[in-house]
């Protein structure tokens, strides 16, 4: 041990060692405690959220998940989500991947731009082609369809997908590569067998975040969707707001059904998101 | 092995294909007509529930299904704007005329449905007053159904606890004694106003009012017409209005509170006054800490008093040009016009009705009567200043106010700016 | 033998751009030809409820320069992403080192770090106006509890106002505050993922040296965490840049205009029938986007 190590070090150590374990905690805290307040929220009568805001609920008002799920019509919407969002992610998953690879480790004409207008795209926000895209919509027929909020998902989702999955191929070993080169591989098996087996974790992230992003969305199903069963969960939260009374109970029960699948992914998936995100941020050492 | 990977890429792709095509055809399937109607109209459970129910008899009666979709402010307008504009609008929507209704008819969004106004209902029901607010070129482009107007609710309750004397309908009261209640009522720990400046639209009542005490009438309308500038009289209404907010008669934190907030603020007894339109009366209910009442706008001290004005506007309902059902949305107006669907209207939401119907004796709760004497009473209705206006000079106005409100801009400036936009929408003065 | 031969080359060149198709069609078709046709209607006046437009040139562009809310708006969204790339990055490494530093706690703490994340804007934005609530908000509740306005006064400050949307001085960090509560738990797990990604003997070295622990950070680490700091300051960047509805919900924009943001502007634009305009809003947009990638790849090297 060091003959430095003067009772100040000590002190120092211990004091660091408290705060530090005291910032954990408290931004755990913080993190979890608004998520546990809708929880409470949506079981409280309006009354009694104004006369006991912040603790439990005394007396549980399942009542509120029923409205929100029957006339608030938070389970059409909920059915919606799962469609439009598990469709948008499968269809990424198969060609945003593909499409990283390609942009990944080889160079050819015209590499460099496509990257430029595609990663341009993560920058653009949706309010720029609401115009255009409805009328897009319109004459495809697409207009107040699951399909087309897909493709529009899709189609914006790819700039972001393609960035993260791209960095998990880069941090594929290239002697990997040339080894299934040699093997006889076409490039496509060599993406299908070597790379994205290996570039998977981060893939799999790119997803993850991107099925949040669809799930949580807004603006483009109020647009391009006007048909009222048709809503997704975004949309349908906005019923119990209106400008006059706010139904804070099925309002915070709303949430929690917009909420609780992300959250069951998420526990799901944790230890896989963790793992996805370490393998995708490839270490240069 | 590749070919397997080839068929399971193919089955993917077709199943996935094969999804979305179903679902597209369970969605797509004809049925009896349908037909979408919009309006940017609250949540507010009696308005959803009587609208249920009209669209339901109609359904009854014709097999025809309205679907009712109800949004608020900015993203109504989004949503109408990306319908319209892409050529999928809803059959019927709501508009409050105006510069709105100038847009619409000019681009022809709406369709023309003067054939109504020939049939003998609509010449009995339908007033002078509201069938020209919705009439361009003699032509009429919607259907009134509720005129509101706007105006200073007070809680009775505070203003007695606070011991100031209540003006009456009748002699109204001074802008001086306005602000003295305010002071009283302020001392006795009570915000005067509840504002909601999250929600801009609700701003423009107090300044329109204003503008209209400090400069007349015909003011608004002159420099719409561009035969004066906005520049005077703005500057004038925005130093009254800054005076006025300058002595902090508002509920704390009241720059981002939205409107239902600034209403429960009202309606538990924590403010005195509440400024809104009609719409009010049906929201607020009396209790211990509230009986509600409506009084007149304060006059400034160089305004004879006997000129008395209403801000207001009409909700009409409009038929969309490209909608492929215009009969159907035409029966719809005429169903929902029918005096048994009026009554209704009136009772259960306690919206004041646009079309002259007989109503049977308490329908309305007190205060909506005493509003609609004053109303009967008062020589000029005039309609909002924002909704006259066209709809990019009523944002760029509405912007105005809300700047003047929060300090963030001179009133000097801020009439500046409306006279810029006026400039480029419509013009220059001649 | 002869089969390898042929599989080099063209062929491989060819293979690509075929893996490049699907994501160029619906890239192409659904996204970038809606935008540029979106950008070309900045050059009418528009209102958006009809086909009826009229070409005014660049006018629009030329108000907007001038116009001083679109100023505000774009010092607004500028000093947001400049504040929540930090924020982020600060708090999320610091957090990540802490986690890794005290495993038992940490990973406590990395299990419940992503939840935020996962609640759309428009939650986090409804939620945290009650948290702001000038009377009955939780936040000014845990204030009074902790005396935390006298402990200022004491010392000569100012109290913090009751509510801090509404106050001109605190409204811009009550957007902030919530927007970095929201995003630091990803990049904390980020940061995380890639300390862990470093090897025990690098740790184990630094030990030795004696150093404190934020030269170890500095000098060792940094360096070789570059890349995922990279990534991590880009989509910061990216979300930060379009932030909306959060903003919306929360404040509204206000009090006034004075947390108003690009996408804010560009909205309340198209909701009142001046499309057009708008639609030369977004275009400004845009050229700030390309700027951004442009820096992204010359600085942040995160295309090699």
């Amino acid at each position: 041990m060091s003959l430095e190590y003067s009772p100040w070090n000590w002190f120092r150590d211990r004091f660091t060692r408290v705060v530090g374990l005291l910032v954990l905690i408290l931004w755990s805290i913080t993190a979890v405690y608004p998520l546990l307040w809708a929880t409470f929220t949506s079981l409280k009568t309006r009354e009694e959220l104004f006369a006991n805001t912040w603790g439990l609920p005394s007396n549980p008002q399942w009542s509120n998940y029923v409205y929100a799920w029957g006339t608030g019509n938070m389970g059409a919407a909920f059915v919606n989500s799962i469609i439009v969002t598990s469709l948008s992610i499968v269809l990424l998953f198969v060609i945003s991947p593909m499409a990283a690879y390609a942009l990944a480790r080889a160079e050819y004409r015209g590499k460099g731009t496509i990257l430029y207008i595609l990663l341009a795209g993560m920058y653009i926000a949706p309010q720029v082609s609401i115009v255009p895209l409805a009328i897009l919509l319109q004459s495809l027929g697409l207009m107040d369809s699951a399909i087309g909020l897909v493709m529009v998902y899709v189609a914006s989702g790819l700039p972001y997908s393609i960035f993260i999955s791209r960095l998990g191929f880069l941090s594929i070993p290239s002697s990997l590569e040339d080894a299934a080169k040699v093997d006889g591989l076409s490039t496509f098996q060599t993406y299908r067998k070597v790379a994205l087996p290996l570039a998977l974790p981060s893939v799999f992230i790119a997803m993850i975040l991107e099925a949040i992003f669809i799930w949580n969305d807004f603006l483009y199903p109020l647009v391009f969707i006007t048909s009222p069963d048709k809503n997704t969960l975004p949309l349908g939260l906005f019923r119990f707001q209106g400008s006059y009374l706010i139904q804070y109970g099925p309002l915070a029960a709303g949430i929690m059904i917009s909420t609780v699948p992300l959250l069951i992914l998420y526990i799901l998936f944790s230890e896989r998101i963790k793992k996805g995100i370490a393998a995708g941020i490839g270490v240069k050492t | 092995m590749q070919r397997k990977y080839l068929y399971a890429t193919t089955a993917i792709v077709v199943i996935v294909i094969a999804a979305l095509a179903a679902y597209w055809a369970w969605q797509m399937q004809p049925t009896t007509k349908t037909l979408d109607f919009w309006a940017p109209f609250s949540g507010e459970q009696a308005t959803t529930d009587f609208w249920g129910n009209v669209s339901e008899a109609y359904k009854n009666q014709t097999g025809n299904t309205i679907r009712i979709s109800m949004y608020s402010g900015d993203e109504f307008f989004t949503k109408l704007t990306t319908a319209l504009g892409s050529g999928s609008p809803p059959d019927l929507f709501v508009t409050y005329g105006g510069g709105e209704l100038d847009t619409y008819v000019n681009e022809s969004a709406v369709a023309d449905i003067s054939n109504l106004y020939t049939e003998s209902w609509a010449q009995s029901q339908i007033g002078a007053g509201v069938k020209d607010a919705i009439t361009r070129n003699g032509k009429q482009y919607a259907l009134p159904y509720e005129l509101q107007t706007d105006w200073l609710f007070i809680n009775r309750k505070v203003f007695e606890n606070a011991n100031v004397t209540i003006p009456t309908m009748d002699t109204g009261w001074t802008w001086d004694q306005f602000i003295a209640a305010s002071n009283k009522i302020k001392a006795a720990g009570i915000a005067p106003v509840a504002m909601s400046g999250a929600d801009s639209w609700s701003l423009s009542f107090p300044a329109c009012y204003i503008h209209e005490r400090a400069n007349g009438a015909n003011a608004f309308k002159d420099a719409l017409t561009r035969t004066t500038n906005f520049t005077d009289s703005y500057t004038k209404a925005y130093s009254q209005l800054k005076q006025w907010v300058d002595g902090d008669y508002f509920q704390t934190g009241w720059a981002t509170t939205h409107f239902y907030d600034a209403y429960q603020y009202f309606q538990a007894g924590n403010a005195a006054m509440f400024i809104q339109g009609t719409w009010a009366v049906g929201m607020v209910s009396n209790n211990a800490n509230m009986t509600l009442d409506v009084v007149q706008w304060p006059y400034l001290p160089d305004q004879p008093t006997a000129n008395k004005v209403i801000f207001g506007s009409s909700t009409n309902i409009a038929v969309a040009a490209a909608s492929t059902h215009k009969n159907e949305a035409e029966e719809f107006l005429r169903f929902i016009s029918k005096p048994e669907w009026q009554v209704k209207y009136a009772k259960d939401t306690t919206g004041p009705l646009a079309q002259t119907v007989t109503l049977p004796s308490g329908t309305y709760p007190s205060t909506m009567n005493t509003v609609l004497t004053a109303i009967t009473n008062t020589p000029t209705l005039i309609l909002r200043y924002g909704t006259m206006a066209p709809k990019d000079l009523g944002a760029t106005i509405d912007e105005q106010n809300l700047l003047v409100f929060t300090g963030q801009k001179s009133p000097a400036d801020a009439a500046a700016a409306i006279e810029a936009k006026a400039v480029q929408v419509l013009g220059p003065v001649h | 033998m002869v089969k390898l031969r042929i599989k080099t080359g063209s062929k491989r060149i060819i293979a690509r751009y075929l893996l490049l198709l699907p994501t160029l069609l619906l890239y192409f078709l659904f996204f970038m030809y809606p935008v540029i046709n979106g950008l070309s209607l900045g050059l009418y006046k528009y209102s958006g409820v009809s086909q009826v437009k009229y070409f005014i040139g660049l006018r629009n562009y030329a108000d907007i320069a001038i116009d001083p809310q679109f100023h505000n708006a774009l010092k607004n969204t500028f000093i947001i992403t400049v504040v929540n790339s930090i924020v982020q990055f600060v708090a999320g490494f610091s957090l990540a080192w802490l986690a890794r530093k005290y495993v038992r706690v940490g990973s406590i703490f990395l299990s419940v770090a992503l939840i935020p994340i996962v609640l759309s804007f428009v939650s986090v934005g409804l939620m945290w106006t009650w948290f702001y609530n000038s009377s009955f908000g939780l936040l000014n509740g845990i204030f009074d509890f902790l005396h935390v306005n006298n402990a200022l006064n004491f010392v000569g400050l100012p109290s913090i106002p009751r509510s801090l949307t509404a106050n001109p001085s605190t409204a811009l960090f009550s957007v902030l505050l919530t927007a970095n509560w929201h995003g630091i738990g990803l990049y904390a797990v980020i940061y995380s993922a890639g300390l862990r990604s470093i090897s025990p003997s690098i740790y184990d070295s630094m030990k030795v040296d004696g150093l404190s622990d934020l030269q170890k950070i500095r000098r060792v680490i940094f360096p070789m965490l570059k890349d995922t700091i990279a990534l991590a300051l880009v989509l910061v960047i990216a979300a930060s840049f379009k932030i909306f509805e959060l903003v919306y919900v929360l404040t509204g924009g206000g009090p006034g205009r004075l947390t108003d943001v690009i996408s804010l502007y560009l909205y309340r634009y198209y909701a009142s029938f001046q499309a057009g305009y708008a639609s030369a809003v977004a275009f400004y947009m845009l050229i700030i986007g390309l700027v951004l990638v442009v820096i992204q790849f010359k600085f942040l090297r995160t295309e090699k």
